[in-house]
């Protein structure tokens, strides 16, 4: 990727957050920076994906905002919610599973393309396994995206719906 | 928690210097996630598990920007239509896939007394770093939601990912 079309990405994702600030997306730095850097991408007509270093750098920003808040329970509290957890997520997969073969079946996706896009975790394994297996590997990762910003969109509504119902006092992330 | 400007930029230049230490070594070990896993691990042992104050809150914006960017140049135009053309069914499986999520909710809270958000977050079927951040602003028990993501990548990535390449892989 040229260092020019980078800055241009970055500059539309940019963009794209403040404007989500603007109208109080949930989570707007993530979900206005993905839509601004794509629109920016579909604008240029693509070129490659970011930099992993860029990549890996953003994951140790966030990583260690949310490290630094942990407190020393944290592994006790796991152990909690363990099993139940556990089973939760295994319904979860299983779900995804499922859900990939019906979308197979009844809309003529491909067989590889429905179920790793399905699957929800690990993203850029699924999109890696589906680039070895001769699919559809940009297919998947769309969809991927499309889950990403539908369950943080939704998530993050149903997360300020509660604290309003529960009267938290703490206002919604701006 | 409150602390001096100066104080504050250490504490957050250790804690991302521990992020950056445990996510190098994570991913150095192929571990799944262990970009993001990594350096919520690094940064909470160098923070001294909340004895010093966070990184400033720009630093989590800086990161969630540069993460829907790299997000966001996945797509491409053919891409795109294909997207548009399957929109209802995605929409309506990751629906389902939410009220999946509702009903798991549902069940922590009720049999094992853990908070609605912390319940719903942990639950949903969403990336690692997008749930905990939004756990951490909605004051959730983000320790929780990031270990339960974490259980939920490695079975992804350790248990189903081989399963579906046996299974789908070419014979």
């Amino acid at each position: 990727m040229s260092p020019v079309l980078l800055l241009g990405l970055l500059a539309g994702g940019s963009v794209g957050a403040a404007l989500a600030r603007l109208v109080r997306l949930p989570m707007w730095p993530l979900t206005g920076a993905l839509v601004g850097s794509s629109a920016v991408h579909l604008a240029v007509g693509g070129g490659g994906t970011l930099p992993s270093w860029l990549v890996f750098a953003a994951q140790v920003l966030v990583g260690s905002t949310l490290g630094a808040r942990l407190g020393p329970t944290v592994l006790r509290e796991f152990r909690a919610v363990m099993a139940p957890a556990t089973v939760a997520v295994l319904a979860t997969v299983a779900a995804g599973i499922g859900l990939g073969l019906a979308l197979w079946a009844s809309n003529g996706l491909g067989l590889v393309e429905a179920v790793f896009g399905m699957v929800p975790g690990g993203v850029g394994e699924m999109v890696a396994a589906v680039a070895s297996l001769g699919g559809d590997s940009a297919l998947v990762a769309g969809i991927h995206l499309v889950r990403l910003l539908v369950v943080v969109s939704v998530i993050g509504w149903l997360v300020r719906w509660f604290q309003r119902r529960d009267g938290d006092g703490r206002a919604a992330p701006d | 928690m409150k602390a001096e400007p100066g104080r504050r930029s250490l504490s957050g230049a250790l804690a991302v210097g521990g992020g950056l230490v445990g996510a190098t070594l994570l991913v150095l070990l192929n571990v799944p996630a262990g970009g993001i896993v990594g350096a919520v691990a690094g940064s909470a042992v160098a923070s001294g598990f909340r004895g010093r104050p966070p990184p400033p809150y720009g630093v989590r914006v800086v990161g969630l920007v540069l993460l829907g960017c790299a997000a966001g140049v996945r797509l491409d135009i053919q891409t795109l239509e294909t997207l548009l053309h399957l929109i209802v069914p995605l929409l309506v499986a990751v629906g389902l896939l939410l009220a999946l999520d509702v009903g798991l909710a549902t069940v922590l809270v009720r049999r094992y007394s853990v908070d609605p958000v912390t319940a719903l977050l942990a639950c949903a079927p969403g990336g690692v770093s997008e749930m905990a951040v939004l756990a951490d602003e909605a004051n959730a028990r983000t320790g929780i939601v990031i270990a339960i993501h974490v259980v939920r990548v490695a079975t992804v990535v350790l248990v189903a990912l081989p399963l579906l390449l046996l299974l789908l892989g070419p014979s």
